[in-house]
């Protein structure tokens, strides 16, 4: 009921700040257009439009770097800035509407900004809680393991955010689970984000463009998870020029084409990346008993882009990754094959209507699986699971005045998922359970509005419609009779309102509210402590229900300094339902229901998150402090008792510092202190069969001892940063695990038996996975 | 590498997984002894309790009554020989009578007895005192499909089961088979044809070597979930005593010229349960794994354990060795 009242107040004020807006006697224009990286042609997202004459007005642009500001008749100066390059002023005579492209250039870089809001008081005045932009230049400074940069692992160095444990990619939002997380590429869901179990993020540095998290109130125009949004778009493709540009580390390389097509009109870009660590390990195994066996992953990016005419553009962009393990031993005639890994296809087709709209429609493709293909002699085994979805979105931005961008949308995707198919075979007889693929039919329409009520108000609010309908086949269950291919079996929606309120204290700080509420119709289901490629995506059927999440928030936001430093105090709450485990005495099993094997509880998290950020100067960086618990609650685990979740953490710190020493050095520093991970501890043997078998007390009551980790890195360019030479190149050498710390993974019980004396010795293991680990990669760039 | 359970295919993905890691951990991890802040009052009172139909066996129905210990408790046969309780009360009831079980203990027994009780156990008896409560006069009546009710009482505590004798499906053939391995010219390895009949059955098995002990292989249970109906061939594993160092030559297969006695048993799904989830939690103890709560079938406030019951079949074949 709450909801609904808040909903219906939040209806009425953008009714009337709409009419309010059109009612304007005044003679108007509109100037619009895009705003694109004169270098390389790439449009500019999220760059800001300001009108001189008019303090307090102004636009920033959109994904696409599209933007749309109405003004009253008369003359004005517009003021483009971006992140990184050089401001740029634009006077018009504004007596009629306007269209401009235009080309900013790169080269302020002594304003250098790690993580940014992107205006200089973003922060403070926008209503958006929680949203952080990452910039691919300024990352790559930090120090990095393998030599392979990671934007998955530079989030999890941002307040409120967790890493899944040492060296994972995967990530914790405000105490929600890693499938709980939104992550896509170029709007392509992507189900599984990690290359090597997860210590490798799939996303190659070189091909991508723009991240931004949003760990607070998500947005309507997002749906279909409950804890966060990590949006990821490719570059484009040079415009202007040919570009070459790779690196070379220590267990992969990576090589990247870009250039225009048709200059100014069309481009390309195409990226690929593939490890050879084990690759060179190959001449030791020939010839010996494990001839054939061997690990890689690999993955390529390619997108190709055309204008078909100022207000029209299309974009087809794809990723397609593998990792794949072999195993062989010729001595017992046993192998298998194991590859997994995502594919995507994005077509969108960008279109602006009149100077006010804005329209993306988007057909998508994604794909993950995970195969595994084992045999011995005349035995064969298959197990495989996977996800395929195909998704018709359209998005429309309209900006009616300078006082509301408005945001509506409507999606459909299509949902194929097939978890555990499971076949066999000895000699002549096969083995062949039955098990079906499930499918499901996914909506969303939504309508949002950012409206400046006054000078001091600021609100982001609007509403999502979801649905999910189950569709067949599905098997007979008490209540209902089995159900055909493409039948209805059960149908869920909801309504999730979602708004954030900013109210602008003077000029230096700010107080924000935030509301959101979400729904997750698929389910990822795991039965270790972390997330890895054998976890399944699971649908909503009538056993397992939608998630829900409801996140309330508050923060005050306030920046020093002249906007050289921003700071942030969040305090979050989080109520969660119908979340997912499987039962404690779960094993693995490929013909039962696999629902059978699930419960079922609700879930809360909460904490405090400070951060502090300089951004301009040689010297820049950030502390983040959170403070979080996150609890969960199942009827038939724990005996009904509240515990913390794997991920909760009661203490997070990172300490992030890049020094610009001069033109050709840089140093980069990362501190990380964190709470031991929880565990369940074993409080008791007991023997079965003449051996020890273990008593699990309470459900992660134990914590590991504290994680704390420094980093540090150099940056060397032999020919300085601002060459602007045909060639370039840079080296990053870093060492992780400064002073050697020996951080546990995991720990695991072992039971030596003495067969002489009868006796046996019980001990306990702690196992770190990363000593002090020194790497060096080096980067070059050419250009045509 | 395989066995009758097909299961252990199904566990072969998270084999896979953990390789994977181990290229990553042989490479750069580190291993140290942990002493976690272990939490030591626990007071359970742990019960084995076995009815068996065969053919062929003369292993009377038993329990074993034993008390857990802490994580920290120095394990040498003489502390094995305290945790057998020995002033327990152990009754079953077969539908038609209860029956009072005999308490005896393998140091106050003749050796060839002795030896008999930890073959069938499998359990060392030389250095562990063994005691058992066993149906000593046979009073209970022991057929498939019938079913048992247990009741033991210890230190004011009462602890009840119940089971039923699973429908006996013995195998139809078993032979030996040169091992695949190159040179291993000494070794062999063992097939078994099984007609499994339509409907849920849940299986178990133990091997013997040369009059040693019945031990079961690491993964020693499977339903028939993916093979319901089906006949068809399948290799097993000779089972090593816990403690034998792990040799990936010879690992699973018998000496040829060795006598080899193979235990073939159909469980009751309460024990075929405990042994699925007991040898998953005793074989995941690696990277990424969280644990798995045993499902024990005894009620009663600190009881934990197996009334179980299971129709066997007891076949022998000598390797010989020319194959």
């Amino acid at each position: 009921m709450k909801q609904r009242t808040l909903f219906t107040i939040l209806f009425a004020l953008f009714c009337i700040g709409i009419f309010s807006g059109l009612n304007a006697q005044e003679k108007k224009f509109t100037v619009s257009g895009y705003v694109i990286e004169e270098n390389t042609g790439e449009s500019a997202i999220g760059a800001n439009v300001l009108v001189a004459e008019r303090p307090g007005v102004g636009s920033s642009t959109n994904s696409y770097g599209f933007f749309s500001i109405t003004l009253p008749e008369g003359q004005y100066e517009l003021i483009f800035s971006y992140i990184g390059f050089e401001e740029k002023r634009l006077s018009i005579d504004l007596s009629e509407d306007k269209w401009f492209e235009v080309e900013l250039v790169s080269g302020v870089y002594v304003e250098e900004v790690v993580v940014s809001a992107e205006e200089d008081d973003q922060n403070i005045s926008s209503p958006a809680m929680g949203v952080i932009k990452l910039d691919m230049d300024q990352i790559s400074k930090l120090p990095i393991l393998f030599g392979e940069l990671d934007i998955l692992k530079t989030i999890q160095l941002l307040p409120g955010v967790l890493s899944a444990g040492e060296g994972f990619s995967g990530f914790h939002v405000r105490g929600g689970g890693a499938d709980q997380n939104l992550v896509i590429l170029d709007e392509a869901t992507v189900y599984n984000s990690g290359h090597l179990l997860g210590f490798i993020s799939i996303f190659n540095s070189d091909a991508i463009k723009n991240t931004t998290l949003i760990k607070g109130g998500m947005p309507p125009q997002y749906g279909g998870r409950i804890s966060s949004v990590l949006d990821i778009q490719m570059r484009d493709g040079n415009y202007k020029k040919y570009q070459i540009e790779g690196g070379i580390g220590v267990i992969s390389s990576r090589l990247t084409a870009q250039g225009p097509i048709v200059e100014d009109k069309s481009s390309f870009l195409i990226s690929g990346r593939r490890t050879y660590l084990f690759d060179l390990a190959q001449p030791f195994l020939e010839g010996g008993t494990f001839e054939g066996t061997n690990y890689y992953f690999y993955d390529f990016n390619a997108k190709v882009n055309y204008r078909l005419s100022d207000k029209n553009r299309l974009f087809l962009s794809s990723y397609f990754g593998r990792d794949v393990l072999n195993f062989a031993t010729r001595t017992r005639g046993f192998s298998f094959n194991m590859p997994y890994g995502n594919s995507t296809a994005t077509l969108r087709w960008n279109r602006t209507i009149g100077n006010k709209m804005f329209k993306n429609t988007s057909l998508i493709y994604n794909d993950y699986s995970f195969d595994f293909r084992g045999s011995q002699e005349e035995f064969n085994f298959g197990l495989s699971s996977g996800i395929r979805d195909y998704t018709l979105k359209t998005d429309f931005d309209f900006f009616p005045g300078n006082n509301h961008h408005i945001k509506w949308g409507v999606s459909l995707t299509h949902h194929k998922l097939s978890p555990n198919q499971a076949s066999g075979s000895t000699g002549e007889t096969v083995f062949e359970p039955n098990q079906k693929p499930e499918y499901g039919l996914q909506g969303g329409i939504y309508i949002q509005d950012e409206w400046k009520i006054s000078e001091r108000i600021n609100v982001l609010g609007g509403l999502r419609y979801s649905f999910f309908n189950h569709l067949g086949p599905y098997p007979a269950t008490e209540d209902e009779t089995s159900k055909d291919k493409g039948e209805s079996v059960h149908w869920y929606d909801g309504f999730e309102p979602r708004a954030s309120i900013n109210y602008r204290l003077d000029r230096q700080s700010s107080v924000k509210l935030g509301y959101a509420r979400t729904y997750q119709y698929l389910h990822l289901v795991s039965s270790t402590s972390t997330t890895l490629p054998t976890d399944i995506w699971v649908p909503s059927t009538p056993l397992t229900r939608p998630q829900r999440g409801d996140q309330y928030s508050i923060g005050y936001f306030r920046n020093f300094l002249d906007h050289q430093y921003e700071a942030s105090v969040e305090v979050y709450y989080r109520d969660v339902a119908n979340q997912i485990e499987y039962t404690e005495n779960y094993t693995p099993s490929v013909a039962s229901r696999l629902e059978d094997e699930f419960v079922f509880g609700t879930g809360r998290a909460y904490g405090v998150e400070w951060f502090l950020n300089k951004k301009k100067g040689s010297f820049t960086g950030w502390i983040a402090y959170t403070f979080s618990i996150a609890e969960r609650k199942f009827d038939d685990i724990n005996k009904g008792r509240y515990f913390p979740a794997p991920y909760d953490r009661r203490h997070d710190l990172a300490l992030v510092g890049i020094y610009e020493i001069n033109d050709k050095f840089d140093l980069g520093a990362t501190f990380v202190f964190g709470s031991g991970q929880n565990y369940t501890p074993i409080e008791g043997l007991y023997l079965v069969n003449g051996f020890p078998a273990e008593i699990y007390g309470d459900r992660n009551s134990a914590q590991l001892p504290a994680y704390h980790r420094l980093d540090l890195s150099l940056t060397y360019r032999p020919t300085g940063k601002n060459s602007e030479g045909k060639f370039s190149n840079y080296w990053v050498f870093s060492i992780y695990n400064v002073y050697n710390r020996q951080n546990p993974l995991f720990i695991y019980p072992a039971f030596d038996q003495d067969n002489s004396t009868g006796s046996i010795q019980s001990k306990a293991y702690q196992v770190s996975l990363f000593p002090i680990l020194p790497s060096v990669s080096w980067n070059f760039k050419f250009n045509y | 590498m395989y066995t009758t359970g097909l299961k252990y295919f199904r566990g072969l993905t998270g084999t896979a997984i953990a390789m994977t890691a181990a290229l990553l951990l042989v490479a750069t991890a580190c291993e140290e002894p942990f002493e976690p802040p272990f939490n030591e009052d626990r007071d359970e009172i742990v019960i084995e309790s076995y009815i068996e139909w065969s053919p062929d066996s003369q292993f009377p129905s038993y329990a074993i009554v034993t008390r857990s210990f802490p994580f920290t408790a120095e394990i040498d046969p003489e502390f094995i020989s305290d945790l057998y309780i020995k002033d327990a009360e152990v009754s079953i009831f077969d539908g038609d009578k209860r029956v009072e079980l005999q308490l005896i203990c393998s140091d106050d027994l003749p050796d060839a007895i002795r030896r008999e009780i930890g073959t069938q156990l499998g359990i060392d008896s030389f250095f562990i005192n063994i005691c058992i409560y066993v149906d000593l006069m046979r009073e209970l009546k022991i057929e498939p499909e019938r079913n048992y009710e247990l009741k033991i009482e210890v230190d004011d505590r009462s602890f009840f089961s119940k089971t039923t004798i699973p429908r006996p499906v013995p195998l139809d053939s078993i032979w030996a088979a040169p091992a695949p391995n190159q040179g291993a010219d000494s070794l062999a390895q063992l097939f078994l044809r099984l007609s499994d009949p339509a409907g849920p059955d849940y299986y178990r098995y133990f091997t013997s070597v040369n009059d040693g002990p019945l031990l079961p292989p690491l993964t020693s249970v499977t339903d028939d979930d993916i093979f319901d109906g089906q006949q068809f061939d399948v290799a097993i594993l000779k089972a090593e005593p816990r403690g034998t160092e792990f040799n990936p030559e010879t690992f699973g297969y018998f000496k040829r010229g060795s006598k080899v006695q193979l235990k073939w048993c159909t469980l009751d799904e309460d024990q075929f349960n405990f042994w699925e989830t007991l040898e998953f939690s005793r074989n995941n103890q690696g990277p990424f794994s969280s644990y798995t709560l045993v499902d024990y079938n005894i009620e009663g406030e600190g009881g934990i354990g197996i009334f179980g019951s299971q129709s066997c079949f007891y076949y022998t074949i000598e390797i010989p060795e020319e194959l």
